[in-house]
């Protein structure tokens, strides 16, 4: 049975999210047909399987809300603001359960004693109608049959990269010779990468179609292309069937770490071959490591999840914790078809939520307020997610009265985080980083919203624990913007491999923004830091040797920089040489390791040795502070 | 004569990983850019045989310097070097007139390859 526990679980869930999201709809459209429908739909469906686990009170309840769907389908009850607290209240009750916490029965019993007079003061109470069962999708292919067309089959090469791209490199191809008329699967389908190894193109015929296909058979990465014979066409309706199925992340996760071994274990028989010069072995390993790196990216799509998934949560949350607060505010999600690793996304419902918390409760001020600063009387809050090179920008901003910079400086120096000294080198965005320490909360009184004592600091950790990174910007009376920048996996990132003094070190390439080689006299120093001039920029250097404590430091000529941005500025990260890029497994530090400032974690490179990651952040605020 | 190449990319790394595979292969490198904009102004001063672009750079992306470049020298042939997960990026540079891509991490052989092919285009 437990099995089906999990199941039932899981699933209770996701029907639970599109229930209250469908609740959320009718409440701004209350004759949102569609988000009706699908209330009805999911509180049938919760109820089917919770009758079959024997949850004899979801079932119930359920049922109850079930029924008054029904009435308002059919015109027979009107929705109303009661009726939708009512419902968001009934859909609570279920979370709960599903979850095993203990709700009290009277209060389901007056629940349901609500709802019972809700249907009789209906007048007609109905049987629930059968709703359709989700068939299986078919997708007709369309038939051809115009004689001046003709098709094209490509098949493309075990190794293409970016099979989307590399299919628009032939489809443009065609256009650019105006004879591309569509394709099979449909245009929008290649470019979602939803086709196997082989596409059909079809084009307008051409007396220079042999040309054509020479052209194509050209391109890098496609196997081959031919003109595919009139009757090879089938009339007959070809059916193609979608089908998912739900694995446990347990089994992913494992797949994956397996897939992670696999890359290191790759990476040792490629310097082993490398070193033996035996072409053959290498020849057969190179396309035994392109399979490597096929399983490793299906792995990593299959744990990728749109933000939605999470985002979806909130407008709950913030709709009910503003109507607590008195507070007007509008809600807008963005970019919710972005897509995260299911680990980073799931370890960002916790932080998110507390920085929404942060802005109705903190930053959006009160109606009277706002109306006195002559700002709309609604408050905006956006949360945003954008990709950006090598990640995921996730940005919780809103309107609202800003951070307020003397109450933090003078909590910083109550706290003893900074002394007076050190607040005369901090900028406007370094005083706004303070409230990361933990421990840190600008709101006098404990309330019930916010808590006291985790704040923007817990939010910081939970980023720091993924290789993200937290920046704050704020402006009085205009809002406060928290940015956070997230490694689009968690696993397997890409590193420049560096040596210093003797030692090998591994710069996550996410930070990087170029690398220099310099001479030793292209080293200055300024006020007792060393600096290089960089096109006319003055940039600090930090020496990795000295933050380390490296043992052998040697003098050399020549140095080789790491051009590193941290919230904005830039840095030249100093080391002896650059070895090589590479794609490198992230291991947690643990015990007694875990501790050192300015690492990120361990990887074992392929020559089996085991080498620290730098914390690119971490390692400038230690050379900051000297 | 040899066959001149304009390399843009803004990691120096990567430029001469580049530069490297197509010099030994007797290409001439006759400039490198670190910007989008670099590479439109090194594009009208050189007017070379190939360039090599980087999709990602500050100011300038390498998509609106293709844009750029075309727009001035339709014929110009042009090979994206993109990273893993970049294929909209691609496609929309591909869109743009670029003829073909490479992608990070590559093998020296495959570069050679999209590189002959684009030059072999008319």
């Amino acid at each position: 049975m437990t099995n089906y526990e999990e199941l039932f679980i899981s699933e209770a869930e996701e029907y639970l999210e599109q229930v209250s999201d469908s609740i959320l709809k009718l409440e701004k459209d209350m004759n949102d047909i569609e988000a009706i429908n699908s209330i009805f739909r999911g509180m049938h469906t919760i109820k089917g399987m919770a009758a079959s686990m024997g949850y004899s009170s979801i079932t119930k309840i359920s049922h109850s809300i079930e029924d008054v769907m029904d009435l308002i389908r059919n015109e027979k009850l009107q929705v109303s603001t009661e009726l939708i607290d009512l419902l968001l209240k009934g859909t609570d009750y279920i979370q709960s359960l599903v979850h095993k916490k203990d709700v009290d029965e009277n209060i389901i019993k007056s629940f349901l004693k609500v709802i019972e007079s809700i249907k009789t003061g209906s007048e007609i109470v109905k049987e629930t109608k059968k709703i359709e069962e989700v068939k299986t999708k078919k997708i007709p292919i369309e038939k051809v049959s115009l004689s001046s067309e003709k098709a094209i089959k490509i098949i493309f090469s075990e190794d293409v990269v970016l099979k989307s791209a590399r299919a628009f490199v032939v489809i443009k191809n065609l256009q650019d010779r105006n004879i591309f008329i569509k394709s099979d699967p449909d245009f929008d389908s290649i470019m979602k990468e939803n086709f196997k190894d082989e596409i059909t193109l079809y084009i307008k015929d051409t007396t220079e179609i042999e040309k054509v296909i020479d052209e194509i058979k050209g391109i890098p990465e496609i196997k081959d292309a031919f003109l595919v014979k009139e009757e090879a066409k089938s009339d007959q309706e070809i059916v193609v069937e979608k089908k998912d199925i739900k694995v446990s992340l347990e089994r992913l996760d494992n797949l994956q770490n397996y897939a992670s071994e696999l890359v290191i274990a790759r990476g040792r028989l490629q310097q082993i071959a490398y070193s033996l010069q035996n072409e053959e072995l290498i020849n057969s390993l190179n396309s035994t490591s392109k399979i490597i790196s096929n399983i490793q990216d299906e792995i990593m799509k299959i744990r990728m999840v749109p933000v939605g998934q999470v985002f979806d949560r909130y407008p709950r949350y913030i709709r009910d914790l503003s109507n607590r607060l008195k507070k007007k505010v509008n809600f807008i999600i963005k970019g919710r078809d972005i897509e995260l690793d299911r680990a980073i996304l799931n370890s960002l419902a916790d932080p998110l939520l507390h920085l929404l918390k942060n802005a109705v409760d903190h930053g959006i001020e009160t109606q009277q307020e706002r109306i006195k600063n002559k700002k709309d009387e609604t408050g905006t809050i956006i949360l945003e997610a954008k990709r950006v090179k090598n990640g995921v920008l996730i940005t919780v901003s809103d309107d609202g009265k800003g951070l307020d910079k003397n109450k933090i400086i003078e909590k910083a120096l109550s706290l003893n985080l900074i002394d007076e000294e050190k607040l005369q080198h901090l900028n406007e965005n370094d005083i706004y980083s303070l409230i990361m320490n933990e421990g840190f909360s600008t709101k006098e009184e404990v309330n019930d919203i916010s808590g006291r004592g985790v704040g923007v600091g817990a939010v910081y950790n939970v980023l720091k624990q993924i290789g993200g990174t937290l920046e704050i910007s704020s402006q009085k009376d205009k809002g406060t913007v928290f940015t956070l920048k997230l490694p689009l996996t968690l696993a397997i990132i890409k590193t420049l491999i560096v040596e210093v003094s003797g030692e090998v070190y591994i710069i996550p390439l996410t930070h990087i923004v170029e690398t220099i080689d310099i001479n030793k006299n292209e080293i200055f120093t300024v006020m007792q830091k060393e600096v290089f001039v960089l096109r006319d920029q003055i940039i600090p250097l930090i020496r990795l040797s000295k933050i380390f404590k490296c043992e052998k430091v040697e003098d050399r000529d020549k140095y080789s920089i790491v051009l590193v941005e941290v919230e904005d500025s830039l840095y030249g990260i100093l080391v002896d040489n650059f070895l090589e890029q590479s794609e490198v497994v992230v291991k947690p530090l643990k015990g007694i390791l875990s501790g050192i400032h300015g690492l990120a974690g361990v990887s074992i490179l392929n020559n089996g040795m085991p080498s620290f990651i730098v914390d690119v952040p971490g390692v400038v605020s230690m050379a900051k502070e000297g | 004569m040899a066959t001149r190449v304009l390399i843009v990319d803004d990691a120096i790394f990567m430029r001469r990983m580049i530069a490297d595979i197509l010099k030994k292969e007797g290409f001439e490198i006759c400039g490198e850019a670190g910007t989008g904009s670099q590479a439109v102004q090194m594009y009208r001063e050189l007017q070379p045989d190939l360039v090599t672009m980087d999709i990602i750079m500050p100011d300038m992306s390498g998509i609106d310097a293709v844009r750029e470049i075309i727009k001035e020298f339709p014929n110009a042939k042009i090979l994206m070097v993109s990273a893993m997960g970049q294929q909209s990026l691609v496609v929309e540079a591909i869109q743009a007139g670029a003829k073909d891509f490479v992608v990070k991490p590559f093998q020296p052989s495959r570069v050679l390859e999209s590189v002959n092919r684009v030059l072999n285009l008319k």
